[in-house]
């Protein structure tokens, strides 16, 4: 059964978008990215059980998640270019107006 | 083993294999357009694996959606933005092992639960109901009959997406000239065009005696 | 047989055989048409503009589409400098594969397609969003100013007609009530009355003109914009790569044509079905392909008849016409559907 491969591929894909958060913390628009494949990896593993399960809720699950991922993807970069357009810059450092 | 389910096996293993590899170049792509196509490459073959899992509608989604809108526009974002690299990458060396240490120790707690003998879920017997329906209608009906509220709200959700997306970026910039093309077509020649003459009866000059 | 302890029967070895035969024969009619259409397209153009067009390869220059691609074939293939090199290189190839795989679900006569999946109509748009990419990484990689800024049109108007073109397709979805391109014909056979061009004909313009826009066709060329940005995303390219955007962009009129022609105009049904005509009557291949001919006309007339839209004026047809457009009609559709009205919503 390919239920533990499939979750398998899942948790590593997490797990990269976890690292790559670390590693590029800096970068607003790597870190967005890390954030779509951290949901790709969450909707992989829903895919897997619905599949492995026979049902459609995981199925259901994945298409919501996926209508939330783009409203908040379209709403990321256009706080993404504002920033740039107010900053310069998309690094996260500069973002510190509300640090007292 | 038959033909179909060694081409299965492989089809997965060679689309698994470039999702983590990608998934790896996303992060750490030196730059974002870079990064972006990575994405864009794991998104697809992400679509693949649906697929194969039976669930082509979300497949096919997964590609028309995210492939098609989402990253274009990413891309499109990325691409007009003036990203300094060098200050961008400070710190990606210095917070590596840390990153390389969480994620393997992630890795690691999510294989065990899958793994553990004691959760059991290796050794459970697959409860595979192979569906009636093709999985476009199934959705489908589920969907728009059992779950029309959630889907409601979630049409609700992206118009909000919308809207919030628009107020953000757009602005009001003085000095750029717009065209209004129906004030155009409006035009008639009486509002742009007044004839003057500019020697009117009477005046000195008229008629060329030289006064 | 049998490979290292593998069995492939006798039927998988057929069925694998079938369908590779499908796809080279599917590939190289659709090369074979681009050519042609090119041909087509300056003999047409040719005449529209009391020229004579190509007449001095072969007999009434029928063989100058094979010229043009020998030519192309044995330019040199340059690659600037401050190019990013494997984009550059592979943005051709991922203009021209959506292009190509879009093909396998066409339904070409009853019951005749690649691969008859059930969301066809989807795979078909999720593919046909796939060609812009190419466009854009091409505009990038060559790190040239006109090619980026006909990236950046080509990538707003795209995403901009995709969204008109959708609810077009909507339309269709709802009247037919399936994804099935072979079921969605099928609806429409039994006679010329149960085309969907009939009930949805605003739909039907938004589509071809969208259709137009989304293969960035004149008199929606601001992308290569030849008057202001030379050649837009594809300034830089030469030789072979130059063949693949060429290609592809011929490939694209034809599946949008050929969609068209299915979703709205009965596909491989014949306009005289249900009359006694024998023949006439008959549904088949020729059908589609006569369709497919006259919205290729279309296609090159525009591009002879008007003159190129300006940047704003594109994006306002699409936001301000086509999207509100689309949306009342399926409105209006939803109402028709409600009431059972005519031949098409009756279920």
């Amino acid at each position: 059964m390919p239920l533990f491969d499939d979750l398998a591929v899942s948790a590593v894909v997490f797990a990269i978008a976890l690292a790559g958060m670390f590693v590029n913390r800096k970068n607003l628009v790597v870190l967005l990215m890390c954030i779509e494949l951290m949901l790709l990896a969450v909707n992989t593993s829903f895919v897997a059980w619905s599949a492995w399960w026979g049902g459609l809720s995981g199925q259901v699950a994945v298409f919501f998640v996926l209508t939330v991922a783009a409203a908040e993807a379209a709403i990321g970069l256009a706080l993404l270019v504002v920033v740039f357009r107010n900053k310069r810059s998309v690094d996260v450092d500069t973002i510190d107006t509300l640090k007292g | 083993m038959t033909a179909a389910h060694l081409l299965v096996e492989g089809v997965f293993g060679f689309f698994a294999t470039v999702l983590v590899i990608s998934a790896l170049g996303v992060v750490v792509a030196r730059n974002p357009v870079h990064a972006a196509l990575f994405l864009i490459l794991s998104f697809f073959n992400a679509a693949v694996l649906w697929v194969l899992l039976g669930a082509e509608f979300l497949g096919i989604v997964l590609v028309l959606v995210y492939v098609g809108a989402v990253m274009v526009l990413l891309l499109f974002v990325v691409m007009m933005l003036d990203i300094d690299l060098v200050v961008i990458r400070r710190g990606f060396v210095r917070h590596a092992p840390l990153a390389a240490v969480v994620a393997l120790l992630l890795a690691f707690e999510i294989g065990y639960v899958f793994w553990a003998r004691h959760l059991g879920l290796v050794s459970l017997a697959p409860p595979l109901r192979p569906g009636t329906l093709p999985n476009t209608r199934a959705l489908g009906l589920r969907l728009y009959r059992d779950d029309l509220y959630p889907f409601e709200i979630a049409g609700f959700l992206l118009l909000v997406g919308v809207v919030a997306a628009i107020v953000l970026t757009l602005t009001h910039r003085e000095g750029v000239r717009r065209q209004d093309p129906s004030a155009q077509v409006r035009v008639e020649p009486a509002r742009r065009i007044r004839l003057v003459d500019p020697f009117p009866k009477g005046t000195p000059g008229k008629g060329g005696e030289g006064g | 047989m049998t490979f290292g302890g593998i069995t492939l029967s006798p039927e998988d070895l057929r069925a694998v055989v079938r369908t590779v035969g499908a796809v080279v024969l599917t590939t190289v009619g659709v090369i074979l048409s681009v050519a042609y259409l090119t041909y087509a397209e300056r003999k047409v153009i040719g005449y529209m503009q009391a020229r004579l067009g190509p007449n001095r390869v072969g007999r009434w220059g029928l063989l100058q589409p094979f010229a043009d691609v020998f030519k192309l074939l044995s330019k040199e293939p340059v690659i600037p400098d401050a190019a990013s090199r494997a984009v550059f290189v592979g943005a051709p190839l991922l203009v021209l594969t959506p292009a190509l795989a879009a093909w396998a679900v066409i339904p070409f006569a009853p019951h005749t397609a690649i691969a008859p999946i059930n969301a066809g109509l989807l795979y078909l748009l999720a593919l046909t969003s796939l060609g812009v990419y190419g466009v854009i990484l091409a505009g990038w990689a060559s790190n040239s100013r006109y090619a980026l800024l006909g990236a950046m049109r080509s990538a707003a108007q795209i995403v901009s007609y995709e969204i008109a073109m959708g609810f077009a397709l909507v339309g269709v979805l709802m009247a037919a009530g399936t994804l099935d391109l072979g079921h969605l014909v099928a609806r429409q056979a039994p006679n010329i009355l149960h085309w969907y061009v009939i009930p949805l004909l605003p739909l039907f313009f938004v589509y071809f003109i969208s259709a137009v826009a989304e293969t960035n066709r004149a008199p929606f060329d601001v992308v290569e914009g030849e008057s202001e940005i030379v050649a837009g995303f594809h300034v830089e390219y030469s030789g072979v790569m130059f063949a693949m955007f060429f290609l592809a962009e011929y490939a694209n009129m034809i599946l949008v044509s050929t969609l068209a022609a299915t979703l709205f105009l009965g596909g491989w049904a014949s306009p005289f079905a249900g009359l006694p005509w024998g023949l006439l009557a008959a549904p088949g291949f020729f059908w589609l392909a006569l369709k497919v001919m006259i919205l290729l006309f279309c296609f090159l007339w525009f591009r002879a008849t008007f003159p190129r839209f300006r940047y704003d004026q594109i994006m306002r047809l699409g936001w301000k016409v086509f999207v509100p457009l689309t949306i009342v009609w399926i409105s209006l559709e939803g109402v028709a559907l409600w009431y059972r009205v005519g031949p098409w919503f009756a279920r």
